[in-house]
């Protein structure tokens, strides 16, 4: 990774709690809004409910910024609504939730260091 | 229905954020309530609505500032459009600034004393009408009587003369009742303030001093306080020193334009008789919702005051009334600065047109770019957002150097003439020029934001593809832009013939034609006590008072008059004239003389004669008149010998036996009106102006003729002591300053239509770049490319004259009521503005024309293929 991209990555970490759902929402598959909430409220058993706004505003950014593209490609055509946008995680995306994953697993390393409850 | 609602909810959100994720908001909204149907829950209206509430600002202020960073960025590539752009609303909004700060500061912002508006003046009103002074015995009752008010001080001028080791000089000092300070809410900032112990006759002398006469006399040095200084050769303790803010005390016909020293009224008394008036009084209302009941009770003490003293009452039936202050400072100043501002909006309104026109070149420019954008998904919102964003960002910038430009105008103002405007020193840029700036700003940039998306709907609708290719203009765009052209030319039109019609006033005004000579004169008011309260004591005194002075050397004439010419003070008054059995009536003011006052004054004689020592109380009763008054009597003016009846005194019949130049009694900007002079012998009073012609310097006479009216009777006050020219340059100043700034305001306007008629001209002939091309290729040669061009804005100018030239006579009007002298219907104006206009618009027309002319025809063909 050089320098230059590595720097990039800086101006988007640490991401946010919500912004870290979302992507990895995504990273396992294009998904349309309502699916991003829903697999976010399965994955914590309901403890993170994002707002649709909140996630609008979230992906907007998220758009603006390189780290998602909308996709006009579907899952599943015959099931699916014309009118819902997909939203696909990009490979730049991808880099940055892994950098702020690797960022949290230092941290909870760091943590299991000085032998804070972890087990 | 909930999706409405829904709808309802996602308002809060900005529009371009809508824009691109509404739908499929509103999708994960429906997917939400079948849900929660599903399940038998209620839909989460609680938790959208809090979500969508906290993401809302965030969202608003990133748009914001995401539009505003593009704004800069796209400005910045574009410097020569961005700083004319800037420059010009720099001078419109800063002259729409500085002449709002002025009329901020004249007429807006209060006086600076505590609540001024419940601060009234009150008068005596003779019972022909006119107020006078009061007495001191009045003032008194008036402390005493008065309920509905917080207090009453009398205060009056004096000149005492201050003597320091670098010789005499006369001072400028009032004698106020010992409360007069406290009342206007002032504390001193040094010292104390006068108390009644100060206020008594004989009491010990003590001072107040003026904090400019402070600075400049004693280098503020604040251990004067309990120092002494000398007045008119007694020493006086100083006790106190002004705040700087009471230094200006608002120059009017009440109060001098300075005062160095203030003194305790009782002791400087010339006289406690009640007949002897000639003092003010400040009241203090107790809100200022208590005039009428201040009104009230003055009614009800002038009834008892004539019951109990009637002999200082005489001639009829005498009254009090209440003045609001504020209207006795500022009223002369108004209608000017309503004017300037008047001025000052159609100046801003073309420098907006230039900006709105520079605009739209540069959206021609970009309509490509628009129109692309737009073809991949961009929402009109986020494109106005933009527009706005960028505008937004020209007006600050320009407001911002308007402001600088405008904190410059005070100073300027103050250094050009101190007297110009009641309470100039005042005016600066404060919080209200502020806010009013911002609402420009705010304005400016919605207008400007409205006039290229207005463009840009109308002609990209009909398609992405031609609007990319920069067609031929659509017809309805071509309407925008002649709109404009005739819009600005009107305007320029319009405020170039203003300007002109006020330049030539000013002008005119150098040399008015005052109806008399102030050169040279000495006026001073003597006011008499009760002594000389008869009539033939009165005009006894008055005819020694002229022997006496005429006696000074250096002196060539002296007389007296009631009321001086441009002081504004006028008797208005009426007369009778025709048949009984027809009799009309003339109003006219009223106005007694002696012999020589004509003479004294240089008022030409027309017809007929002077007065003379022939024309006595015995002798048949005659009356002098002006030329208006005559012309009213008869159309040729020749009214010699002709008999008139004033309507208080029916019976007599008073002859004309001459004719007077008119005289500008109101003030050299305003009319002459009629007037009716009456011998001094026939019409006596006891209160009149000296006026006293000198051979030399007559500054320097003011003592010795003071010495000879001493000689006669030294308690007897000679009050109000002024070089006629003195009084002359204070009357004009006014007039002066508001003309020359309007000249400024027509200047600019016409600089700023000029720029802005070749900014829309170029943008009209820029739209038609390719129609050009066609024409030439068709066979056209560029010689008629060129006329057409020429015939074709001459058309649009020439409509824009006409409707400049119709809303002028609009204009006029205003100027008419705001200033004298426009009546002089000459056409002068109106046919040097529309050649001014023609003139300028052909050079700016001829640019775009060569332009046009020099069209090639296979670049223009090629770009738009």
């Amino acid at each position: 990774m050089t320098l230059a991209r590595d720097r990039k990555f800086r101006d988007h970490l640490p991401l946010s709690p919500l912004v870290l759902h979302v992507l990895l929402a995504l990273a396992d598959g294009d998904k349309h809004g309502y699916a991003i909430i829903k697999e976010v409220r399965r994955r914590t058993d309901g403890d993170v409910e994002i707002g649709a706004s909140s996630l609008y505003s979230v992906l907007r950014r998220l758009l603006a910024d390189g780290l998602v593209i909308e996709t006009d490609e579907r899952p599943d055509p015959a099931l699916d609504d014309e009118r819902r946008r997909y939203y696909r995680l990009t490979k730049f995306g991808l880099d940055v939730t892994v950098a702020d994953l690797r960022r949290l697993e230092s941290m909870i390393q760091q943590a299991r260091a000085k032998r804070i409850a972890f087990r | 229905m909930a999706d409405r609602r829904y709808h309802w909810l996602l308002r809060l959100l900005p529009r371009s954020f809508r824009e691109d994720h509404e739908t499929e908001m509103l999708q994960v909204w429906r997917d939400e309530q079948r849900e929660a149907a599903a399940e038998g829950r209620r839909a989460p209206w609680v938790a959208a609505a809090r979500d969508t509430l906290r993401v809302a600002p965030r969202e608003h202020a990133a748009t914001a500032i995401r539009n505003l960073r593009v704004a800069v960025r796209r400005l910045r590539r574009a410097p020569s459009f961005t700083i004319t752009a800037i420059l010009t609303l720099a001078l419109g909004t800063g002259a729409a600034a500085s002449v709002f700060s002025l009329f901020n500061a004249v007429l807006l912002r209060p006086l600076p004393w505590r609540s001024p508006e419940s601060i009234g003046l009150i008068w005596p009103v003779q019972p022909s009408g006119e107020r006078t002074w009061l007495s001191f015995p009045e003032v008194e009752d008036l402390q005493h009587d008065l309920t509905s008010v917080a207090g009453v001080a009398g205060f009056t001028d004096v000149r005492p003369a201050l003597v320091s080791a670098g010789g005499s000089a006369e001072l400028q000092a009032l004698a106020v009742s010992n409360n007069f300070l406290a009342l206007l809410g002032i504390t001193p900032i040094a010292g104390r303030d006068f108390t009644p112990v100060d206020d008594r006759p004989g009491a010990m002398p003590v001072v107040i001093l003026g904090h400019m006469f402070w600075r400049a006399q004693f280098a503020a040095d604040p251990s004067i306080v309990g120092r002494t200084i000398t007045l008119d050769e007694r020493s006086y303790v100083v006790i106190g020193i002004l705040p700087k803010d009471f230094a200006i005390v608002p120059p009017t016909s009440v109060l001098p334009d300075r005062v160095d020293v203030w003194l305790p009224l009782q002791p400087h008394l010339t006289s406690r008789d009640r007949t002897v008036r000639f003092l003010h009084a400040l009241a203090r209302v107790r809100d200022a919702n208590a005039f009428a009941e201040t009104g009230d009770e003055l009614r009800t003490y002038a009834a008892r005051v004539q019951q109990a003293s009637a002999t200082a009452y005489p001639n009829g039936r005498w009254t009090f009334e209440i003045s609001r202050f504020a209207d006795a400072v500022l009223g002369p100043a108004r209608m000017p600065l309503y004017l300037l501002l008047a001025l000052v909006s159609l100046v801003l309104l073309i420098a907006c047109i230039n900006v709105a026109s520079l605009l739209l070149i540069r959206g021609q420019a970009r309509r490509g770019e628009l129109a692309l954008r737009t073809a991949l998904g961009a929402g009109p919102a986020k494109l106005a957002g933009e527009l706005f964003a960028e505008t937004l960002v020209l007006a600050t910038l320009g407001c911002l150097l308007g402001l600088a430009l405008a904190s410059a105008t005070p100073p300027v103002l103050r250094a050009l003439d101190p007297s110009a405007l009641p309470r100039l020193d005042e005016a600066s840029v404060d919080l209200t020029v502020l806010g009013f700036m911002a609402g420009l700003v705010l304005l400016t940039a919605a207008f400007f934001t409205a006039i290229p998306m207005i463009e840009r709907m109308r002609s990209a609708t009909p398609g992405v593809v031609t609007s990319a290719r920069g067609g031929t203009q659509t017809r309805r765009s071509a309407r925008l832009g002649s709109t404009l052209v005739v819009l600005q030319t009107a305007l320029a039109t319009t405020i170039v013939i203003a300007a002109l019609l006020l330049t030539e006033t000013f002008i005119r005004l150098q040399h008015v034609d005052l109806g008399f000579n102030p050169d040279g004169v000495l006026t001073g008011r003597i006011t008499l006590s009760s002594k000389y309260r008869s009539g033939p004591d009165a005009v006894r005194f008055f005819e020694r008072a002229i022997n006496e002075v005429t006696r000074v050397s250096g002196v060539k004439g002296v007389a007296a008059v009631t009321q001086l010419p441009l002081s504004g003070a006028m008797l208005s008054s009426a007369f009778l004239v025709g048949p009984e059995t027809a009799r009309q009536r003339i109003d006219a003011d009223l106005r007694g003389v002696t012999p020589t006052y004509f003479d004294v004054m240089n008022v030409p004689m027309r017809e007929g004669r002077a007065f003379t020592e022939h024309d006595s109380a015995a002798n048949m009763r005659v009356a002098i008149v002006d030329e208006s008054f005559a012309r009213r009597l008869r159309a040729d003016g020749r009214v010699v010998g002709q008999r008139i009846r004033w309507f208080r005194q029916p019976d007599d019949e008073l002859e004309i036996v001459g004719v007077v130049a008119d005289v500008r009694h109101r003030g050299p900007v305003e009319s002459a009106r009629e007037t009716v002079y009456r011998p001094l012998q026939q019409y006596p009073r006891s209160s009149m102006f000296m006026v006293v012609k000198t051979a030399g310097q007559a500054t320097t006479l003011g003592p010795e003729v003071r010495a000879a009216l001493a000689s006669i009777d030294p308690t007897q006050p000679f009050a109000d002591v002024r070089m006629m020219t003195t009084r002359f340059e204070h009357a004009m100043s006014r007039a002066r300053t508001s003309l020359m700034l309007a000249s400024v305001l027509g200047l600019l306007a016409l600089v700023l239509a000029m720029v802005g008629l070749y900014g829309v001209l170029s943008y009209a002939v820029a739209r038609r770049t390719r129609e050009f091309g066609i024409r030439i290729a068709l066979g056209a040669t560029p010689e008629s490319v060129r006329a057409l061009v020429l015939k074709e804005g001459l058309r649009l100018t020439l409509t824009g004259t006409a409707f400049g030239v119709a809303s002028a006579a609009i204009v006029k009007q205003i100027v008419e009521t705001a200033l004298y002298g426009v009546a002089d219907e000459s056409l002068r104006p109106y046919v040097l503005a529309v050649l001014l206009i023609l003139g300028s618009s052909a050079i700016a027309y001829w640019i775009p024309a060569r332009r046009a002319r020099n069209t090639d025809i296979a670049t223009t063909l090629q770009a738009g293929a």
